[in-house]
């Protein structure tokens, strides 16, 4: 049987939590722009992009949420994981057709970011973790010291993540240079 | 001992942090650079009829804003002349119109600023009056963005006294308008040709 460490479970969920709640935020903010994204994916048939730019930035919100709290996580792990492979569905299919310059839509109200490679094996990645949220813990005692690694391991991957995805639009930008 | 370990991975925990911010903030600048570098100079997209050195079409049109516009090597000039082909309805043009008319004031003692675009007179003569371009040639004539190859708007044309093109290229921002006037003062119509003739020299 596999056990994941509390402390790992700690920073994986508050990371996830905070990335679906500032994507959520980001979405609510900028309904218009994320309402054109979905519609340039040309995933979904024409009017489900209008009700769609409201749900899903609700349901982010409401997975944020129960993954907050241990009674309701692994609920919020499953439908993280069920958006984040959508997001990646979604990328990965634009891919294939061959629209490679499409705005992902990650700095809605801010800059660009091309659909990547890249973008579908990070949300991959996150997929993975959000399910590792599934498996039990190892029964300890969590100390307070505990708890200083959670804050620090939360910083690191937050800083971390946008190092890697400033990184990924970089390459596009030098790309279109050359 | 347990006191050391605790104060040695604080102290290290915090330096990782600042060094991974120090690492966001270099990344951000550099794709903040990848931003500025991008447009480097006036895009010159290649026309069978037009070369660097040779003359142009020789032209002899009416303006708008009165008297009558000639160009081309049957019309010697006493200055250069910067044909800017424009369209009453396009935005980039819009925006470009101040830069263009302080660098056709700063630039006078050699450069001669005249706008050029075809369609309806009327909407033209309106456009003139909005933004207050009485002051420069403004003509009206299908014949001489055909002859100048004109397919995308803003487009620059420089040509020498002796009506020898100089450089040709899309103007999108004050930087492709300066690469235009920079292509004289270089005696090369592209950087291009510029570094080429550094190297080989």
């Amino acid at each position: 049987m596999l056990f994941i460490d509390p402390v790992f479970e700690w920073i994986v969920c508050l990371a996830l939590a905070l990335l679906m709640a500032t994507a959520a935020w980001q979405k609510l903010r900028h309904p218009k722009m994320f309402r054109g994204v979905l519609e340039q994916y040309r995933i979904l048939p024409e009017p489900v992009p209008r009700a769609a730019s409201i749900i899903i930035p609700l349901g982010e919100l409401a997975s944020a949420l129960a993954l907050m709290f241990p009674d309701t996580r692994d609920l919020g792990s499953v439908s993280t994981a069920a958006l984040l492979t959508s997001y990646a569905f979604a990328m990965a299919v634009n891919l294939v057709r061959g629209r490679r310059y499409l705005d992902c839509g990650c700095h809605l109200g801010s800059h660009r970011q091309r659909i990547s490679g890249f973008l579908v094996l990070r949300n991959g990645l996150l997929v993975l973790l959000t399910l590792s949220l599934l498996l039990p813990t190892t029964p300890r005692v969590v100390e307070w010291f505990d708890m200083g690694i959670v804050c620090y391991g939360l910083g690191l991957t937050t800083l971390l993540y946008h190092i890697c995805n400033t990184l990924d639009a970089n390459r596009h930008r030098l790309s279109a240079l050359s | 001992m347990n006191t050391t370990l605790l104060v040695a991975t604080t102290i290290s925990w915090g330096a990782i942090i600042a060094l991974a911010i120090t690492v966001l903030a270099l990344v951000r600048q550099v794709g903040l650079l990848h931003e500025r570098i991008s447009p480097a100079g006036a895009l010159s997209i290649d026309k069978q009829s037009l070369r660097a050195g040779e003359p142009v079409p020789s032209f002899q049109l009416p303006s708008l804003t009165g008297g009558n516009v000639t160009l081309g090597a049957d019309f010697p000039q006493a200055r250069c002349t910067l044909l800017f082909f424009l369209s009453e309805t396009c935005p980039v043009c819009k925006t470009l119109l101040p830069v263009l008319t302080s660098v056709a004031k700063q630039e006078q003692s050699w450069l001669n600023l005249v706008f050029a675009s075809d369609g309806d007179k009327q909407a033209h003569l309106d456009f003139i009056e909005r933004r207050q371009l009485q002051a420069f040639p403004y003509v009206l004539s299908m014949e001489l963005g055909v002859a100048f190859e004109i397919g995308k708007l803003p487009y620059g044309v420089l040509i020498e006294e002796n009506g020898k093109l100089i450089s040709h290229g899309l103007v999108n921002t004050r930087e492709h308008l300066e690469s235009l006037i920079e292509a004289r003062r270089l005696g090369a119509p592209t950087v291009q040709t510029f570094m080429a003739a550094q190297t080989s020299a």
